[in-house]
């Protein structure tokens, strides 16, 4: 008899090559990436260019002097390096929107899609687990939203690279950035995957289970527009204190998922 | 055939208030086909999701070759059963062969890709294997369904409506497939609407509306029905010998031409309604015991029920 990983992995080709054959469904993700990265770009390295406005009023920098505190190497950077690096740093968070939607979409999608082509019932004749189906499912779109985040990072870091200010590049090796990339993101993308996948067990087509899952981006847009009002920076601590949150309420959203994944559930009740 | 592969005792299922499947008992031996014949909503799609280990009874005992289903045991039993699910379920944007290999590793099969091949070869998919699911036509997509529910070579298999809605070249082509999974030693149950494929196919035949109502040979259960009919051909019409042949414990069912259709409540009463007839001065021709058949037995089971 099969391991229980070669099952899950035979389930993650089998979604990997349907998306492979369908990669439409990435678009959205996609052009998330961009949505996500433009509206920083436009205002640290666009704006000033074409108004010949510096971004360096006295405040900014001011506040600026706490990334400094983090990386000493910025003390280098010009007062228009520093405020473009506290900025860049505010916008960092608005990143964390492309695991979640690219999660968001393409688990909705996968669920759904099982759903609507009736062959959920086929593949619980088999031996696999209801763990090991739901790790199944959520293994791809997992992975591409990493890969989605993965991007994003590199997009930054090669703007910053050829058109930021000397040296603002840096920046993205913080702590904190890195943080968010490494730990935040791949935390609130199960957050998404799994919420994505309870939601589409009671949904019958992915834009609504998209639409119920999106909640998620409420809190997270929250603190964006608080950094930006308040002129701050969520530091490493609330950083690490938000991914034990996140980290419990992956727990319990696991839990949760494994109650609403009964073999017999998904027989009778999912239609 | 030989020992049971499956034995279902006692066997109901129910979904809140509503009983599903009541107190079934049957068994299936290795080599043996049994057709599964009931009304829509009979409960014969959850006897099989039963049988194949996705639902659990809530009294009553399964065994599949051997192994009692419980629980613990139901991953085990899954994979002894094939069952082909009413809807084929085919993941349409994959090609055949990624379709079946992903079944056969779920089923943890030994050399996955010779397995696949030899199905396809087995259900005559062979130059199929790289063309989408979603372009097939409907006869081609069951028999990929069915290559899916075979891929692991189970001893048992349960085909539900596996010729619903096929064209008749198709439907024979899964008819001749039920005959070799016979002769290669499986149990094999069949669920249908279509009482002559039961007949064609079938060693024995279970009628059910929740509760098992009859389970015999075809034979047999044509020949359960009360009575049997005779047609009687009559020189110069046989209208006019109607009021003559209903006499005593016949009944007129048909008058057509020259041929009448009289219902006798058993074979030994057929010289009355002969000389019945004679004495009144009828010319009969030819007196031909009509063949019963299933569906009128089939009928009048469910109709007693109900």
């Amino acid at each position: 008899m099969a391991s229980s990983w070669s099952r899950i992995a035979a389930l993650t080709r089998k979604d990997v090559e349907e998306v492979r054959r369908q990669p439409g469904v990435l678009i959205p993700a996609v052009a998330m990436v961009a949505a996500v990265a433009s509206p920083g770009f436009l205002l640290l390295i666009v704006a000033p260019r074409f108004t010949g406005v510096a971004l360096a009023d006295p405040d900014l920098v001011a506040a600026a002097e706490s990334l400094s505190a983090q990386l000493p190497a910025l003390n280098n950077l010009t007062p228009e390096g520093r405020a473009q690096a506290f900025l860049l740093q505010q916008f960092l968070m608005f990143s964390l929107l492309v695991p979640i939607f690219a999660a968001l979409s393409l688990a909705a999608q996968a669920f759904v899609g099982e759903k609507q082509s009736k062959s959920l019932e086929p593949l619980l004749t088999t031996p696999i687990t209801v763990p090991e189906l739901l790790l199944g499912k959520v293994l791809t779109p997992l992975l591409l939203a990493l890969l989605l985040m993965a991007a994003t990072y590199l997009l930054h870091l090669v703007v910053m690279l050829t058109l930021g200010e000397a040296g603002v590049w840096r920046t993205l090796f913080l702590p904190r950035t890195l943080m968010l990339y490494l730990l935040i993101g791949p935390l609130v993308s199960v957050t998404a995957l799994l919420s994505a996948a309870i939601v589409s067990s009671r949904a019958n087509d992915a834009r609504s289970a998209q639409q119920l899952g999106g909640l998620i981006v409420l809190p997270l847009t929250g603190l964006f527009v608080a950094q930006l009002a308040g002129q701050f920076l969520v530091n490493t601590t609330a950083l690490a204190l938000t991914a034990a949150a996140l980290l419990i309420v992956n727990l319990g959203l696991v839990w949760l998922g494994v109650r609403v994944f009964q073999r017999e559930t998904i027989l009778l009740r999912w239609k | 055939m030989s020992a049971d592969l499956v034995r279902a005792s006692s066997l109901s299922r129910r979904f809140d208030e509503r009983m599903a499947v009541a107190d079934l008992s049957f068994t299936l031996g290795a080599g043996e086909v049994l057709a599964l014949l009931g009304p829509n909503g009979a409960g014969k799609t959850t006897t099989f999701r039963i049988l194949a280990g996705l639902l659990l009874p809530t009294a009553g005992t399964v065994t599949i070759a051997g192994e009692p289903l419980t629980r613990d045991t139901a991953d085990a039993v899954r994979g002894r059963v094939g069952l082909l699910t009413e809807a084929p379920g085919l993941w349409d944007r994959l090609t055949v062969r990624h379709n079946l290999s992903t079944f056969a590793e779920l089923h943890g099969v030994e050399r996955p890709r010779e397995r696949v091949d030899e199905i396809m070869r087995a259900v005559g998919l062979s130059g199929r294997a790289e063309d989408r699911a979603g372009t097939l036509s409907k006869g081609l997509k069951q028999r990929v369904a069915i290559a899916r529910a075979l891929i692991h070579d189970p001893s048992v298999v349960l085909l539900d409506e596996p010729t619903a809605g096929l064209d008749p070249e198709s439907a024979r082509d899964v008819r001749d497939l039920v005959r070799t999974l016979r002769e290669q030693g499986r149990a094999v149950m069949v669920s249908t609407h279509n009482l002559a494929e039961a007949e064609e196919l079938a060693d024995r035949i279970a009628v059910m509306n929740t509760r098992l109502l009859a389970l015999d040979t075809p034979r047999s259960l044509r020949e359960r029905r009360r009575g049997g009919r005779v047609v009687v051909e009559l020189e110069g019409g046989a209208a006019q010998w109607a009021p003559l042949a209903a006499r005593g414990d016949h009944h007129v069912i048909d008058v057509e031409s020259d041929r009448l259709t009289v219902a006798i409540d058993a074979a030994h009463t057929v010289p009355d309604l002969v000389t019945a007839l004679a004495a009144g001065g009828a010319r009969i021709q030819r007196v031909t015991p009509e063949e019963p058949s299933l569906e009128e037995t089939y009928l009048e089971l469910v109709r007693q029920d109900g």
